[in-house]
């Protein structure tokens, strides 16, 4: 099949029938050569029990649904809570994020990779460097971070999409789904793992009141208010 | 006139690159760095220079798995294109250009980088997908109709369905967590428990490739911890520049340092399935917000990733799984993962993993070259002239993604 025959924009008036072979399979299932027939040659062939689904119709119906149930995040409303807890989570990756201590070191001023195929005067390096177009110019000069530009995109669709697909795994409304939970696409929500802030070890008991960290023993937990706690 | 086809898949943390025509890709690097004696490297070329890799700075062009910053892309790519072409062959006048980049990148920085493709370096035709699109197509004949690929970078997984060729973008769902927060909690745990190696990223890169593993049952893994025992001999620079895991035959030098590795080794990358150790087990875990909050784990995603496409297919996706990227060879992660799939969902789904024929670091890039030799690029890519004809919006109205 190529790529051409799904058609970019969904339109409900399409009359396209797309074929499931799975299906087909399913409805015969002694016929092992199946597999391997063209789907040109499966169409052809009228008494077989067939089963036929417009796949634009399915997308759309289950747009539809996936907005309803809130697995997806429309990003029209977002509670406060969400978002400090987005920008908490925000945080904490970038600090894990962090390489070396110096991940923006300046470049030298004419640095540029020097090819073996040429010698390069001056000029050619400047080139090289700084671009050739004016609108190239602007993009190898902007010195500017992703949250630089997020901040500056005045699309909020895009924004909310990125950022919704983004945080969707943190997302608090699933909570309230899951504990009503009647299909496989709200998920159970399981208890947070609790581990020893000195050893790594299960934790039995509850958070440390000032830090919120957790501790495994009468030891660990003297450990910890010596070494780890605030 | 026949024109030659350049596969480049930018990933976050390496570039594969090479012609359609080539064998096997070029693996560069996708970096600049600054050592110890003030010189700026770029791609692989630090790798040689072993006696600087202490104290080494690492400037990457992705933010955020996000390409932005050209500055840092450009002499990278420059590097790239010498390597694929050592005969200089890349002329990019007579080159289409197929270019991958994580999905939903921000449209801003994807029209960027067209703009750096058609004006900076000239190419004459150009194609622009998120990588996992390239995934089925890495397989003898057709691909398959139905594929779920979960793509492990360094940035970040994406679970994306790929629906008749296409990515169906309301299906994806991301965990923003990657290879480069394994070894920034890796980081935190050695500076805790032994001493601080905040500026040693090779090292730490080292320690998590050799040691790290996903638990099969973490409860029991834990229990046991003391089996997962483990001995890394540091590096001295004189018999050992990367440092290596002592094993029972060799005998290190007498004075050879060491650190001991034991739960460390299985809790960190069990971050995936318990995204909390990562995100409340620190400075932050005394906020409450933190503490309520609840983290749907890389299981959740994938199930409700199948259970955003139309029902009849799911079970068809269930069993294409598709583990590529980097970060899967973190050793029995897929394994893992799949059991966990198969405990979340019915019994009668028949959940399985599609092997790879190749690295799972470069399927996306040989994908690439098979879809180049069944003859569909041309009909995908925007030409300089249409390009310049219709303005820097035009490659992102074809080549974008949904919103939702
Ligand atoms: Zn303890
Ligand atoms: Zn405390």
């Amino acid at each position: 099949m190529l790529v051409e025959e799904i058609p970019k924009t969904i339109n409900p008036n399409s009359a396209t029938i797309y074929f499931l072979s799975l299906i087909n399979l399913q409805a015969r299932p002694t016929q092992k050569s199946a597999e391997n027939q063209s789907e040109d040659s499966a169409r052809s062939e009228k008494n077989r029990p067939k089963v036929n689904y417009n796949i634009t119709d399915l997308l759309n119906a289950q747009t539809q649904l996936n907005y309803n149930s809130g697995t997806v995040n429309g990003g029209t409303f977002k509670s406060s809570h969400q978002m400090q807890l987005e920008k908490l989570i925000t945080k904490r990756l970038t600090e894990l994020n962090k390489e070396s201590p110096n991940p923006t070191f300046e470049l030298p001023k004419m640095f540029a990779y020097t090819s073996i195929h040429k010698t390069l005067s001056a000029a050619d390096k400047k080139k090289i460097r700084h671009g050739n177009s004016l609108a190239a110019k602007k993009i190898l000069a902007a010195r500017r971070n992703f949250n630089s530009y997020l901040d500056e995109e005045k699309n909020w669709i895009w924004t909310n999409t990125i950022q919704g697909v983004h945080f969707s795994f943190a997302e608090q409304n699933w909570e309230l789904a899951s504990k009503k939970r009647k299909n496989y696409s709200e998920p159970v929500l399981k208890p947070k793992v609790r581990l020893c802030s000195m050893c790594g070890s299960r934790s039995p008991y509850s958070r440390c009141g000032a830090c919120g960290l957790y501790s495994c023993s009468v030891r660990c937990r003297r450990l910890h208010f010596e070494l780890r706690c605030v | 006139m026949t024109k030659k086809h350049l596969v480049l898949d930018n990933g976050s943390y390496s570039i594969k690159a090479g012609f359609s025509t080539d064998e096997s890709p070029c693996v560069v690097q996708n970096l600049l760095a600054k050592a110890k004696d003030g010189v700026v490297y770029i791609g692989n070329d630090y790798l040689k220079h072993t006696n600087l890799y202490s104290g080494i700075n690492f400037r990457r062009p992705h933010d955020q798995g996000h390409l932005t910053s050209w500055e840092t892309e450009k002499p990278v790519w420059d590097y790239t294109f010498d390597q694929v072409s050592p005969l200089c062959e890349l002329d990019p006048l007579d080159t289409r250009l197929l270019l991958t980049e994580i999905p939903f990148q921000l449209p801003r920085l994807s029209m960027n980088t067209d703009l750096i493709v058609f004006e900076e370096y000239g190419f004459s035709e150009y194609y622009r997908c998120p990588a996992p699109l390239l995934v089925p197509w890495d397989v003898e004949g057709k691909p398959q109709d139905f594929t779920l690929v979960i793509d492990c970078g360094y940035n970040s997984i994406h679970v994306v369905p790929v629906l008749y060729q296409r990515v169906y973008w309301k299906g994806i769902r991301k965990l923003p967590i990657g290879g480069r927060h394994l070894n920034g909690l890796l980081k935190e745990t050695i500076s805790f428990r032994h001493y601080d190696v905040s500026d040693e990223p090779i090292l730490i890169n080292t320690v998590r490739e050799q040691t790290m593993f996903v638990a099969s049952d973490f409860e029991e893994a834990l229990k046991n911890k003391a089996s997962a025992k483990c001995e890394f001999i540091l590096p001295d620079f004189k018999t050992t520049f990367t440092g290596y895991v002592r094993d029972g035959s060799t005998k290190p030098p007498a004075d050879a340092q060491s650190i001991q590795l034991f739960d460390e080794r299985f809790t960190i990358p069990e971050s995936f399935f318990k995204p909390e150790i990562m995100l409340d087990h620190n400075l932050y875990s005394k906020n409450p917000i933190v503490q309520k909050a609840h983290f749907k784990n890389l299981t959740d995603l994938v199930v409700e990733s199948i259970m955003a496409c139309p029902d009849i297919i799911r079970p068809v996706l269930l069993e294409n799984i598709n583990v590529v990227g980097g970060t899967a060879k973190l050793d029995n992660l897929t394994e893992r993962l799949i059991s966990e799939l198969k405990r979340e969902l019915p019994v009668n789904w028949n959940v399985k993993l599609t092997d790879q024929t190749h690295d799972v670091s470069e399927v996306a890039w040989y994908g690439g070259k098979r879809l180049i030799e069944e003859d569909i690029m041309r009909k995908l890519t925007i030409t300089k002239q249409d390009f310049f004809e219709h303005g820097e919006n035009w490659c992102q109205k074809q080549f974008g993604f949904e919103n939702f």
